[in-house]
Parts: structure tokens; sequence; C-alpha cells
């Protein structure tokens, strides 16, 4: 058993590449017969300032096995010292301080699979605070969403992880747990919010939107879509895929090595 | 409607409307209106400039106008800002008159607060002179904001905020708000907002009433049937995040009470909710 991966971004339209406040990650580490990889995507949230540097600082963290845990509000802290660290001894307006003092924040959901060499099967445990998901998919199908399932549980108000630790006091309530076993075959995809509800939007409607997916062949095909359904007209003035930073991370279970 | 994205191409236009006349020099609680009024103003501004905040600086995601009411009408900003009718926000972040220091409530991490020596800009000082043309007031911005919809015509419509306490001499305003609400964006109409500050001795806080029932004299009706409905998000943010119970009729119309919550319920991307 392997995983193949690939990853696409863009940043929100009329924003530059380098305000762009997702994240994503991966490793790969062998211990003994068995390998373990670890996928992760983060969204930083626009109403708070150094969200880019907090949502990279998630995903390194949960990658290297730091934030899978049942205590990930306290788990978090060393996190939030390093961007603490990296934000202090600025020189800052009065607006940029107060910012400051509210401290980043961030979603996160992440996925570790865990198999044999030789398996036909992989165990995988996930977590997730906030609106980005995880979708399995099997062939042509969506067999589970995680953590959400409908476009209406979609809002842009979510209860995300804070590089301030005065304000993650309710933070364990929110983080959401997923475990299960994939087979050879599988397809997980890793998605910000926007790029989420779009999906959801459009499998409700029509099942064919995952071949759409299965078959972008790399980051132009990506691109060329995120631009079509952007601009697509959904419904009361709205788009089809809103106007937003998104990350896609597609992950493809294969036998062999 | 009411959907349009926020950003800094298609900004979004809030206009200040503030009552400076001589009848706000009247006591209020432990200070003045006028004192009400400018804390008010001052702190409305400081939560549109920190919510537009980015670690590389302030986006133009709104451009704002204050007009003052009293011995004159028109803009109310001073110093490089005089005579500005709207300008950009990050041009309002740059030039507050002066940075005052308070303490402020933050969580401790414990389910606590504690106080926090914290930076408070200042724009505007109490200001309490001559009449209250609050129809002229009203004509005014009724101009300001044609000629900024007509250069941003697909834009989420301008957003007005009014403090005063209601007593105008130049006639009743109805007329006025109405043409106010009137005007429209692609996305929807102006939204009309009123905060009333009253010294009646029956005003109690009321923040976004269905009806008019519990308000106190005429001028706070006058006020309350000048106001727009909130938009269906912002209901959402009202009970979501601050324990009101509102439902689709809810008035944009407070009485002796914050309107914060009408800044922090405009859209501009993820507002974590454990964001205080």
């Amino acid at each position: 058993m392997r995983i193949e991966s690939e990853c696409f971004l863009l940043p929100k339209a009329g924003n530059r590449t380098d305000e762009y406040e997702d994240a994503s990650h991966s490793s790969t580490h062998v211990h003994k017969e068995t390998t373990c990889c670890r996928f992760a995507i983060a969204d930083g949230a626009s109403e708070s300032s150094f969200a880019e540097l907090w949502a990279r600082l998630l995903v390194k963290g949960y990658c290297l096995g730091r934030l899978g845990d049942n205590q990930i509000h306290r788990s978090v802290s060393p996190l939030s010292k390093a961007w603490q660290k990296k934000t202090s001894g600025k020189s800052l307006p009065w607006y940029a301080q107060e910012k400051l003092s509210s401290g980043a924040f961030s979603t996160l959901a992440g996925i570790t699979f865990r198999f044999a060499v030789d398996a036909e099967s992989a165990a995988f445990d996930a977590i997730a605070v906030g609106d980005s998901c995880i979708f399995h998919v099997r062939e042509d199908t969506m067999i589970a969403s995680f953590p959400l399932s409908t476009t209406d549980d979609f809002g842009s108000r979510p209860v995300l992880i804070s590089s301030n630790a005065a304000n993650n006091v309710q933070l364990h309530a929110f983080v959401r747990k997923w475990s299960g076993t994939a087979e050879a075959g599988d397809e997980f995809w890793l998605m910000t919010d926007a790029l989420a509800c779009w999906l959801l939007t459009r499998y409700k409607e029509d099942s064919s939107v995952i071949s759409i997916i299965q078959k972008l062949a790399g980051e132009r095909d990506f691109n060329t879509l995120v631009h079509e359904e952007r601009r697509r007209p959904h419904r009361e003035g709205c788009f089809y895929l809103r106007n937003d930073d998104v990350t896609f991370i597609r992950l493809k279970l294969v036998k062999g090595k | 409607m009411y959907s349009a994205e926020i950003s800094r191409s298609n900004p979004s236009c809030i206009l200040f409307i503030i009552d400076q006349s001589g009848s706000m020099s009247d006591p209020f609680g432990a200070s003045t209106k006028s004192e009400s009024v400018s804390d008010a103003i001052n702190r409305l501004l400081q939560n549109l400039v920190i919510k537009c905040a980015k670690s590389e600086g302030i986006r133009d995601y709104y451009h704002v106008g204050v007009i003052g009411y009293g011995a004159g009408v028109g803009p109310a900003f001073g110093g490089v800002l005089a005579g500005k009718e709207v300008v950009p926000i990050s041009e309002i972040a740059d030039n507050p008159s002066k940075l005052d220091k308070r303490l402020k409530k933050v969580p401790d991490g414990a389910g606590g607060l504690v106080d926090q020596l914290v930076k408070f800009p200042v724009w505007f000082e109490p200001v309490a002179n001559g009449g209250t043309p609050m129809c002229e007031a009203m004509r005014t911005a009724q101009t300001v904001l044609t000629q900024w919809i007509s250069e941003y015509t697909h834009c989420f419509p301008p957003v007005v905020i009014h403090i005063t306490d209601g007593e105008s001499t130049d006639g009743d305003p109805t007329l006025e708000m109405e043409q106010i609400r009137a005007l429209s964006t692609d996305d929807g109409n102006v939204l009309l907002f009123n905060l009333h500050i009253s010294d009646s001795p029956s005003a109690v806080e009321l923040r976004f009433p269905e009806t008019a029932d519990a308000l106190p004299d005429a001028y706070s009706r006058m006020l309350y049937e000048g106001s727009s409905s909130l938009t269906p998000f912002m209901i959402r943010v009202a009970n979501q995040e601050y324990d009101l119970n509102l439902s689709d009729g809810a008035r944009g119309f407070v009485l002796n009470a914050d309107l914060t919550l009408v800044i922090q319920a405009l859209d501009i991307g993820t507002r974590p909710a454990n964001l205080r």
C-alpha cells in the first residue's frame, strides 16, 4: 500500500499570492513494518492578523504528530509560543497591536493513515476544528464527509484554534474526531471551506462532480475549474464557489509499493 | 440581496451622521449626551478599523464618512481629514487626533476577565453647539451617498449610522430618512440605523426592537420608524454571538445602547466565534 497525493491551491480572486492564508502539509514516517502518513490543511481566519503564520504552524504541528491527542487545546501551547515569538518585537501602529493581542485564528483538518507495506487496507484517524473538511470517496460515491456534511453547516463564524490560549478555553468541545478503515482504491479529499461547501452543493445536484474532480490532471485544470465555478451563478446573486482562498489535497490509496 | 462580497476591489461605504447640537450638552448618566456621542462614534470607528486590520496594514474594505450637524452641517473630521466627505478606512486608521489609554476587559484564559491597558484612538471630542438641523443633515447624507453609489453600483450598499437625541429643529426628518433608505446599489437598499440617546425618565436600554411599543417618546418612535430592518445575516450574528433573540422584523434601532453589533455583523470573511 502507498498513498499518492497532490496539493492544489489558489488565493482569493483579487488578492495577491502572498495574501493566501490557508496552509497544507504532509509527512511520512516508517517505523518497523508500519508506515504512518499524515496530511493536514488549515484556513487562517480573514478577521485575524498573522493568520497565515498560525495556519502553517498548525499543519506542521499536526504532521509532526503533536496535535492528534485528546488535549488539543493544551498541545497547541508550544505552537502559540512560536507564533508569539515570530510576531513580537515589531513596532506596530495601534490597530495592529490591538489585532495582534487578540491572536490569530485558524481551522485545522488532519488525517493520519497507518498501514503495512503489503496491506490492502489502512487504518485512519482524523481530527477537525472549524469548517475545513475531509471527504472519503470510493469509486464514484462520497461515502463520508467530515466534520460537516451539508451546506447548511457552513457559516462564517466557526469556533477556531487561536494562537491566544485565552480564546481556547472552550476549544475541546469543538474538536471533532473520526476514524475508520480505508481500502486500496479509496480517495480522501481535504478541502478548505469554500471548496468543501462547493463540493457538497454540486454533489447534491449531480454526483458526477466526483468524476470531474477525479479527472483533474494538474494545477492548470484545477485553476480553470475554480475560476469557472467562482463565476457560475447559483442563487440569490451568489456563485457556486464562494470567493475565498482554496486548498485541496487529493489522496489516493494504491496497492503496491 | 445583501450578498455582495466586500473587498478592496468591491468596497462598501459606512456613513455616520452625528448630532452635535446644543441640546447634546444636556446631562446624560455620569456625563453628557455629547460625550456619549463622541464615545459611540470613536468606538464604532475603532471597531471598524480593527476589523479591517491585517498583518501588513489596513485593507480598504470600507469608505467612511462622518457628517456632523449642529451649528453647521458637513464633514465632521478634523486635522488632515478636515473637509473630506468619504475616505478609505486606512486614512482614518492613520489619523486619529490622539491616542488615549484605557482599561479593557480581556479573557484571562481561565474563564474570567482581566484588565488590560490598551490604546484608544480618539477622532471626535464632544461638541454641542447650535440647533438640530436633522433634515438638512439627512439631505447632505443623501447627496454623499448618491455620489458614492454612482461609482460603486455593484457593491454592498452603504450603511448609515445616525446618532442623536432625536430633537430635530428643522422639521420632521421622516421623509428624508425614507429617501435615504430608498437609495440602492444592485445588491440592495441603503441600510439606515439609528442610535437614540434619550434622557427621558422612561427610556430603558433597548436593542433592535420589532415594535415601537416600548419606546418612551415621539422622538424614539420617529427614529424607530426611520430605521431599516436588520439583514438576515445581521440577525443571525445577533442571535448567535450576542445572545439576542431577534426575529425577522428586528429594526436597526437602539435606545441608549451600543451599535457595535452592526459593525461586527458586516461580513468580510471568516470571523471566529471565539474572537471577542
